[in-house]
């Protein structure tokens, strides 16, 4: 029965050379679609180091001496700070408000990158390289830091204050065989300044720069209280609104005396805004794919068709002589998955030896084993979906040779 | 003066396995204003023969001359509008075309000159069209009409170019009797009247008595 | 005429293919002219950015001091500016911006301020682009106009502030600095790299000049210039490479090293993302874009090849009696390519207009557009004009899209076709 099919395949060799081209090109997008979009999103299920629900940041301004509401006492450094300090305790005060920190340039959905080493003073451990974050105290309530040995938040909190730095954990570090939660209350300097030494206070879920980007290095948290051109402010719960509302309204949250704030957006805005581009490449990529899939939906739906139109004579007869529509069905769905079977072997002859190596060495994980096994899932996942893809546009077109009437059919022949 | 003349003509069909003989040496001269029939069983050769004569099939070797021209020596364009304008062609299965009415149908061998304006073409359209009583057919779908009916479509778009010369392969073979008595009528007046050359192939004898000269084939080649 | 009522005859007979191909066709045009007119609004001109093609934009330097220092700036300063882009051959007009886009917040005199996009221009600027003012005008002494602080508003900033469109003449605040407002001018879209923003404040050299240090070279400066009509952008930036490397010359005393990257920029260049210390990769985003095309038109081309061939073996015996009734071999491939068309151009046609519908609601969705703006949802959620959308060349090109797929698809079926021998068509032995 087998053989025969394929006997008769090859009779049609010219056609079926087209769909096996187009079907290679298809498994071939469907996979390295999968595989880009799988690239793209797979940092999304890792854990984030941090959570922006409910979060919101504002810049921190001066009134300049040419503005009406210029306040001369209010002028020097001092005062400037202490009217900046005024409005942090207004907002802390406000009911809508759960914590405020200030910083330049700390949160998450960000593009800054501010690469540190760390450098245990007396012994020979390898530097500990990082994204620094300076910021007040208040980051480990506002962006929810979280402890890898278990310490409390007020108890990060308390080290931060102490000057202490909060180190995360960090795949480069550890690949080199050292722990980093051993470096919990060592003494480290930061690049080439060996004076000032830094006590680490403790070892956090490495905070990440968006939901996407897997963590590339590690990450420090240093305290700073001379950053505060930025504030940015955790809510109480679902009072996101309320606090809105209130910050536009009630201008004692904005404006003391020279120092006001300004431009407030939401985490959640500006997390839409930082992970936009890839989130376009990853609803393209969905499109492209869909696409390939949709159009050889469309192309084995027209081609069988015909075929089977072509085909009346012979299916009747084959009803002639005891098809069941079962044998008629398992008939054309074979002849497609055949076609594609063996359009899947040609092109991962080809992915593998030419294309894959290549991709891999590009994302730096061509000596991983799990991107090679979660490469050959993706291809496998990808054959699936192209079978699916397959059966279904088939379904009609073999409905309807399963319908022949065997006595018209061949009469009309 | 002769319109038709095949001289030496063999036909070899060639497949990866076998070679088949479809004429042997066939040499045949069909003067102006005959109507001659091509008797003999199934697969003599006789369809091939046609084939030849209409210049739709090449033979192996041999020449065919039609009204003075060595059709060997044209090219696929010439041959292409040699047709056109010499020869009608008259099926057993009619071959009308399903998706044009009659009225396209009939003309389609005008769309391929391009020395005729529209309104000539509709003109003598319509001329065979009545000459063949179908006028009040003209918007009809050949679906729609019967077998006698398309097979007068048939000829009105043999003779619509007004060849010299006409080529009927069975033109009967998918009528009853009636329906075919009419046409071999119709092919009759063509002759008589217009003064074509009608070449047919046939299995009715009593048809092909009817007819000027009749030519007997037997396995490819000529026994009359 | 008698193949186009043949082919409405058997597109009617043929419901499955008819549906098939030209829903096949509309989802390759949908996707191509979807890739094609994103990838272009860069280069389209709309008010104020009437002549794009003739606009070039000079950025950020990059310098590199051995191994030790390597730093890279989007802005410049006055002098470095002036020394690298005045007096170039073959520019019309030369305006002097601030480099970055600010959002400052606006207000009417101590009422609720709301926060916008501004920009800081010089008066060239006014002459180099094509603004509607529906009220005042635009300042001419860019000087003077600092020293009053001008401002020219967009209507919607106007209508936020005042409920109005016409408030020439009128005061508001700025980062609670009172501005003077001259001039009212019609919205611009986000899309517009060199003119989008809610205000325009007068920017005055002499400041800049006064606070730049001498040997500065990031300040805060861009330049906007316009090239004479018909002069080639690669004719300025040559004159600007050899500028890069007098200069360069000079740095190179003091042990830096100057890197050109083929400024100034073309709008297309700038619409590819590459920092200032990076050339703009044109070719390499062609190349991908030409794959892109190229997938998304093959794809349907040989889908619709093997639905021509098989819609061709239903009519071998047609295509017999018409070479017996003395067609030609073009004939035959005239009329099956002329059918064959007629249906691309269906799907397109459906496929175009579902395209900019599509490109009106949700290219934000799907398309990065606006090249090089700082992330504010405000401004990437914009949507295109649909002037922007409904332009002759994109009929043009989804036209010849259709073409090629159908010379794609068509060509080898009616070749083949054509050359049947017209005696075993007829009989339709294969």
């Amino acid at each position: 029965m087998k053989r025969k099919l394929i006997k008769q395949m090859c009779r049609e060799w010219r056609d079926n050379i087209w769909l096996i081209l187009s079907l290679m090109v298809v498994f071939t997008v469907v996979w390295g679609g999968l595989w880009f979009i799988h690239a793209e999103v797979y940092g999304l299920f890792l854990p984030k180091g941090f959570d922006c629900t409910d979060v919101y940041s504002l810049n921190v301004r001066m009134i300049e001496e040419s503005s009406p509401y210029y306040e001369e006492e209010g002028k020097d450094g001092e005062s400037m700070r202490g009217d900046f300090e005024v409005l942090l305790r207004r907002l802390r005060e406000h009911p809508t408000v759960e914590a405020v920190m200030y910083h330049w340039g700390a949160l998450p959905y960000n593009y800054n990158f501010m690469g540190n080493n760390l450098t245990v003073a007396d012994d020979t451990i390898p530097k500990y390289y990082g994204n620094m974050r300076e910021a007040s105290p208040e980051i480990v309530d506002v962006i929810k830091l979280k402890s890898l040995t278990g310490s409390t938040p007020a108890q990060l909190k308390e080290m931060l204050r102490r000057g202490e730095l909060l180190i995360s954990d960090n795949e480069d570090f550890e690949e080199k065989g050292y722990d980093p939660i051993s470096l919990k209350g060592r003494k480290v300097f930061i690049g080439s300044d060996t004076a000032k030494l830094y006590r680490i206070g403790d070892v956090i879920e490495n905070v990440r720069r968006n939901d996407y980007e897997p963590a590339w290095a590690g990450t420090i948290i240093k305290p700073d209280d001379s950053s505060w051109g930025q504030v940015a402010v955790r809510v109480k719960p679902g009072m996101g609104k309320k606090f809105e509302e209130a910050f536009k309204d009630n201008k004692e949250l904005r404006i003391s005396r020279n120092v006001f704030l300004t431009e407030l957006e939401s985490m959640s805005d500006m997390r839409e805004a930082n992970q936009r581009s890839i989130e376009i490449n990853i609803r393209q990529l969905i499109v492209l794919v869909s696409f390939v899939l949709l159009t050889i939906f469309l192309g084995l739906l027209g081609t069988f068709w015909f075929r089977i139109q072509q085909r009346v004579g012979e299916i009747a007869i084959r009803k002639i002589c005891g098809a069941t529509r079962r044998n008629i069905l398992g008939r054309v769905l074979s002849e497609g998955l055949l076609l594609l079977l063996i359009a899947a072997v040609i092109s991962s002859v080809i992915l593998w030896i030419f294309v894959i190596p290549g991709l891999l060495e590009k994302i730096g994980a061509s000596e991983s084993s799990e991107w090679w096994i979660k490469t050959l899932w993706i291809e496998l996942i990808a054959l699936g979906l192209v079978a699916a893809g397959i059966v279904l546009s088939l379904l009609y077109p073999a409905f309807r040779a399963m319908n022949i009437e065997p006595a018209l059919a061949v009469k009309s022949e | 003066m002769e319109t038709i003349r095949l001289k030496d003509i063999s036909k070899v069909y060639r497949t990866k396995e076998i070679e088949t003989l479809a004429l042997e040496n066939v040499n045949l001269e069909i003067r102006e204003g005959e109507f001659v029939s091509i008797m003999g069983p199934s697969g003599c050769g006789k369809s091939t023969l046609l084939n030849i004569i209409g210049l739709l099939d090449t033979p192996t070797t041999g020449v065919v001359s039609l009204l003075n021209t060595d059709t060997n020596k044209l090219n696929d364009s010439k041959l292409s509008s040699f047709r056109n304008r010499n020869i009608g062609f008259v099926f057993q299965s009619f071959h009308l075309i399903p998706s044009l009415n009659v009225t396209d149908n009939v003309a389609l061998p005008l769309s391929y000159r391009h020395d005729m304006s529209a309104s000539e073409r509709k003109k003598r359209v319509e001329e065979v069209l009545t000459r063949l009583g179908l006028s009040h057919r003209m918007r009809h779908y050949p679906t729609q009409l019967s077998g006698g009916q398309c097979q007068r479509v048939a000829i009105a778009r043999a003779i619509v170019g007004d060849p010299k010369i006409v080529l009927a392969d069975e033109p009967t073979g998918n009528l009853d009797s009636k329906m075919g008595q009419e046409v071999m009528d119709i092919l009759h007046q063509l002759n008589r009247e217009d003064g074509r050359t009608i070449v047919m192939v046939t299995h009715n004898e009593h048809q092909a008595r009817m007819t000027d000269r009749i030519i007997r084939f037997f396995d490819g080649r000529q026994v009359e | 005429m008698n193949y186009f009522k043949q082919i409405i005859y058997e597109m009617k007979h043929q419901r499955m293919m008819t549906w098939v191909s030209v829903s096949g066709t509309a989802l390759s045009i949908f996707l191509v002219m979807a890739f094609f007119i994103t990838d272009n609004f860069s280069s389209v001109d709309v008010a104020p950015e009437t002549s794009r093609s003739r606009v070039l934009l000079g950025e950020g330097v990059h310098i590199k001091e051995g191994d030790r220092y390597d730093s890279s700036g989007m802005s410049i300063t006055l002098k470095l500016a002036e020394k690298i882009y005045t007096g170039l051959d073959g520019i019309e007009r030369i305006s002097f911006v601030r480099g970055d886009k600010s959002a400052e917040q606006l207000s009417v005199a101590g009422a609720e301020p709301f926060v916008a996009d501004g920009r800081k221009v010089d008066a060239e600027f006014w002459k180099i682009f094509d603004f509607k003012f529906i009220d005042g005008k635009p300042f001419t002494d860019s000087k003077a106009a600092a020293a009053e602080r001008a401002v020219v508003l967009t209507r919607s900033a106007a209508r936020r502030l005042f409920n109005e469109d016409k408030v020439a003449g009128r005061d508001i605040e700025i980062r609670m600095i009172p501005f003077h407002v001259v001039g009212v001018v019609e919205d611009v879209s986000p899309l517009l790299d060199n003119t989008y923003g809610y205000y325009f404040t007068a920017l005055d050299k002499e400041q800049f000049r006064s606070t730049e240090s001498d040997d500065a070279i990031f300040g805060s400066l861009k330049v906007i210039l316009k090239m004479k009509d018909g002069v080639d952008a690669a004719y300025i930036k040559e004159q600007v490479k050899n500028r890069y490397d007098r200069f360069g010359a000079e740095l190179k005393q003091n042990g830096k090293e100057l890197i050109y990257h083929d400024q100034p920029y073309t709008g297309e260049e700038l619409t590819l993302f590459f920092g200032s210390n990076n050339s703009p990769d044109i070719k390499s985003h062609n190349r991908q874009q030409w794959i892109i095309y190229a997938l998304l038109l093959l794809l349907p081309a040989i889908n619709l090849s093997s639905m021509t061939r098989s819609r061709l073996r239903h009519r071998v015996s047609e295509i017999g009696v018409r070479r017996a009734f003395g067609a030609k071999k073009v004939d035959i491939i005239g009329q099956l390519l002329g059918e064959n068309l007629l249906i691309t151009c269906m799907g397109g046609i459906i496929g175009f207009l579902f395209c900019i519908l599509f490109l009106y609601l949700a290219s934000h969705l799907f398309f990065e557009m606006g090249g090089s703006f700082e992330s504010s949802l405000e401004v990437l959620n914009v949507r295109p004009d649909f002037s922007m959308l409904f332009r002759w060349q994109n009929f043009l090109i989804a036209f010849i899209v259709c073409f090629i797929l159908n010379i794609v698809s068509a060509t080898v079926p009616a070749w083949r076709a054509s050359r049947r021998n017209p005696a075993e068509a007829i009989s339709g032995t294969h």
